[in-house]
């Protein structure tokens, strides 16, 4: 059944058959032409051309109307009344050429098509039924002699004896009804092609509107965004005290003679302060849930980087590390920062889950058929029960003991991965261990750009200078 | 020696501003620092200012409001802008209020001498014999344009105030094709002579990198000769151009 949302395509559909009707109307009388002109059979010429320009004029009167007036209502009794009246022509061109001799009695078929499209289930089965009473109806008053019969013979006699003209007639017939099905096949499945593109349009406007998909994500969004809140609290007040202690470790380093042992110490303590200020800044671009400023970046050097990080930390614990990278550049778009502390995150949780000590592998892959980039990390510890497994990513939810964890981790990758328009995969056999796959897009022009990169980038691979190029102001 | 500079400087803690004084003053100026934004804005009106630095969020009044109550009495002081949290909406606020430059917190003492020496010498800078944008140019006031080409994209590049403002460049920094910009973060560095920090470029709109001015790259010398033109900087393929130029000034 048709919706109120159909009423602009109900109204479309409407204009559609006036064009087609439009054409027919010409078709009929060029049709009754050939038939009495050149064929010279005993059509009822006058008849045809009458009914032709009936057609003609009732497509006008409805066009009109559709101009005027693009209420459902309207197009609903407008159709109706349209395809009532295409039979009744129909069946008059039938009458006046050959009765059901014609073989153009097939057309009926069309306005059914016509009426399937269009209208309700009920009302085209109501226009078919018409379409079958008309017809009867004609043959009945004809029979008894209510209705003059013009059978549709040349000056040889009844048309189809001939046998030239009879293959000729039906060939044309055929060819005819063909093209015309193809048509009318050929638009409507446009229509529905134009149809479900429309949807999946406003399916990505949906999408992109970050409407969370269930409950579950709602809450999620929520705890994240009271997490937002907070996060650029604290940054706000820990950069106070943070400027004060990086200006005076500045000045003392300006102050300390060379040679002086503290210009090392101070150093070293101006780094980590540098070091700070970036982890704030992406606390706060997290929290403002913004864009990052993505750019093309190799993955396999945020592999790098991140195994570097925690090459002693797994050492600790017992746990050899298997990295994975191809001897070729992926380029991806990333925020390259961001992707490193999801990365070592994801790998830390990786070693925390074996701590009788294990193997960690960590690669970077190329997936040729989705046209992504994916890191795998995988771990062979105990794995994740099953009905953990969906909400390891929800915030603040964690298993390990009080003060050792607070599981903001995983959510925080989650949001990370995000905005960097990838996704974040879990999944775990218990006793197995446990793989998480993130995949990320690659840039439209990131594959081919490897040679390039190379070239531009500087020794840390940045695409314009310190990591501070995304830094916001 | 030049004679010494007075800058005052506006932050509601004690420590700050006592950091203020013992960088700034080491370089021979003279700072007043106040922890009150009222007498601090009495004391900007008294004259013979030469800089105001001003933290954003304060108690009585932000720095939006001393901005704005200086613009009123049409003092022209320049103003450097300090945050603890910045975001784009702020700078972009206080840019268009015609602050001289954005410096978000934590900063190193060579980052706020760089802003300071920028700070003083725009005083000088006569706004008049800069060349003029032409028509359909925006720009986040005195720092850096765009403007929209025929086929959709838009190029960006630096204001002459501030090419005037910094010195000599010898050196540019770009982003890279496909990078992507955000309006008010980074869209490239100057290199620049006497100072030993890069100066740090503002994307006027949001977009994707398309093309990179090699021409400039090989020959910084272009962005003052040309700077509205031969002088651009970056292409973009730009992601909200529509709403993000009604943060941005249209060129007179």
């Amino acid at each position: 059944m048709r919706t109120l949302s159909d009423i602009h395509e109900l109204h479309d559909d409407v204009r559609w058959l006036i064009r087609l009707r439009a054409l027919a109307a010409v078709g009929a009388a060029a049709a009754a032409a050939v038939a009495s002109r050149v064929l010279h059979l005993q059509v009822y010429a006058p008849g045809l051309y009458a009914t032709a320009a009936f057609v003609f004029l009732y497509n006008l009167g409805f066009a009109w109307f559709a101009l005027k007036h693009d209420s459902h209502h309207a197009s609903i009794l407008s159709a109706n009344l349209q395809i009532s009246l295409d039979l009744l022509s129909l069946t008059a061109l039938l009458h006046f050429s050959g009765s059901y001799e014609n073989p153009f009695v097939f057309f009926y078929v069309f306005h059914a098509i016509v009426a399937g499209v269009l209208l309700t289930h009920w009302m085209a089965i109501a226009q078919t039924m018409l379409a079958v009473a008309l017809f009867a109806g004609m043959i009945v008053l004809e029979w008894t002699g209510a209705l003059r019969r013009w059978p549709l013979q040349g000056p040889w006699g009844l048309w189809f004896n001939d046998q030239s003209l009879f293959v000729a007639g039906i060939f044309a017939v055929l060819v005819s009804t063909l093209l015309i099905a193809l048509y009318m096949a050929l638009s409507i499945s446009e229509r529905s092609r134009r149809k479900n593109l429309e949807i999946s349009a406003m399916q990505e406007e949906l999408a992109l509107k970050e409407m969370p998909a269930s409950a579950e994500e709602l809450l999620r969004s929520e705890k994240l965004a009271s997490l937002g809140q907070m996060a650029a609290g604290i940054a706000h007040e820990i950069n106070n005290p943070l400027t004060v202690v990086l200006m005076n470790v500045d000045m003392a380093l300006a102050e300390a003679a060379p040679t002086d042992p503290a210009v090392e110490t101070l150093r070293i303590a101006k780094e980590e302060i540098v070091r700070c200020r970036g982890i704030i800044e992406q606390l706060l671009t997290f929290a403002r849930g913004e864009d990052v400023g993505r750019r093309v970046y190799d993955a396999n050097k945020v592999l790098r980087d991140s195994i570097k990080l925690i090459e002693n930390y797994a050492k600790l614990h017992r746990v050899k590390l298997e990295p994975y990278s191809p001897d070729n550049r992926l380029l991806c778009r990333i925020n390259p920062d961001q992707m490193k502390q999801v990365l070592v995150n994801v790998m830390m949780n990786g070693i925390q889950a074996m701590p009788n000590g294990g193997t960690l592998r960590a690669g970077v892959f190329w997936n040729d058929k989705d046209r992504l980039i994916e890191f795998k990390v995988q771990d062979t510890g105990g794995g994740i029960p099953k009905p953990m497994l969906s909400r390891i990513f929800d915030p603040f939810f964690t298993t390990k003991k009080p003060g050792q964890g607070t599981g903001l981790g995983l959510s925080v990758c989650h949001r990370l991965v995000e905005i960097n328009h990838g996704r974040i995969e879990v999944d775990s056999d218990e006793g197995q261990g446990t793989r998480v796959t993130v995949c990320l897009p690659c840039g439209e022009k990131a594959r081919t750009r490897s040679g390039r990169a190379g070239a531009n980038a500087t020794e840390e691979g940045e695409a314009c200078g310190t990591p501070e190029n995304n830094r916001r102001h | 020696m030049e004679h010494p500079k007075t800058i005052v400087v506006i932050d509601d803690e004690e420590r700050i501003c006592q950091s203020f004084e013992r960088v700034l003053s080491k370089d021979g100026h003279r700072v007043e620092a106040f922890t009150d934004e009222r007498q601090a804005l009495a004391r900007v009106f008294a004259g013979g200012v030469d800089l105001v630095i001003s933290d954003l969020m304060m108690p009585q009044m932000t720095g939006v409001d001393i901005l704005k109550a200086m613009n009123a009495r049409s003092i022209k002081t320049p103003l450097v802008m300090i945050t603890g949290y910045a975001t784009t909406e702020n700078a972009m606020e206080t840019m268009r209020l015609g602050a001289i430059d954005y410096l978000p917190k934590p900063f190193t003492v060579d980052e706020l001498k760089s802003v300071v020496a920028r700070g003083l010498k725009s005083s000088d800078v006569d706004r008049a014999k800069l060349p003029a944008a032409p028509r359909g140019t925006f720009e986040i006031r005195g720092h850096s344009w765009v403007r929209r080409c025929d086929n959709g994209d838009a190029i960006v590049g630096a204001h002459p105030f501030i090419l005037a403002c910094c010195g000599r460049v010898t050196g540019v920094e770009l982003p890279m094709e496909e990078d992507e910009l955000i309006q008010g973060g980074a869209c490239g560095k100057l290199i620049v002579e006497d100072s030993r920090v890069p100066l740090r470029l503002w994307a006027p709109i949001s977009g994707d990198v398309k093309a990179v001015n090699g021409r400039v790259a090989e020959d910084p010398a272009l962005l003052a000769a040309a700077p509205f033109t031969d002088g651009w900087l970056l292409r973009l393929r730009p992601l909200r151009i529509e709403t993000e130029l009604k943060n941005l000034k249209p060129a007179e």
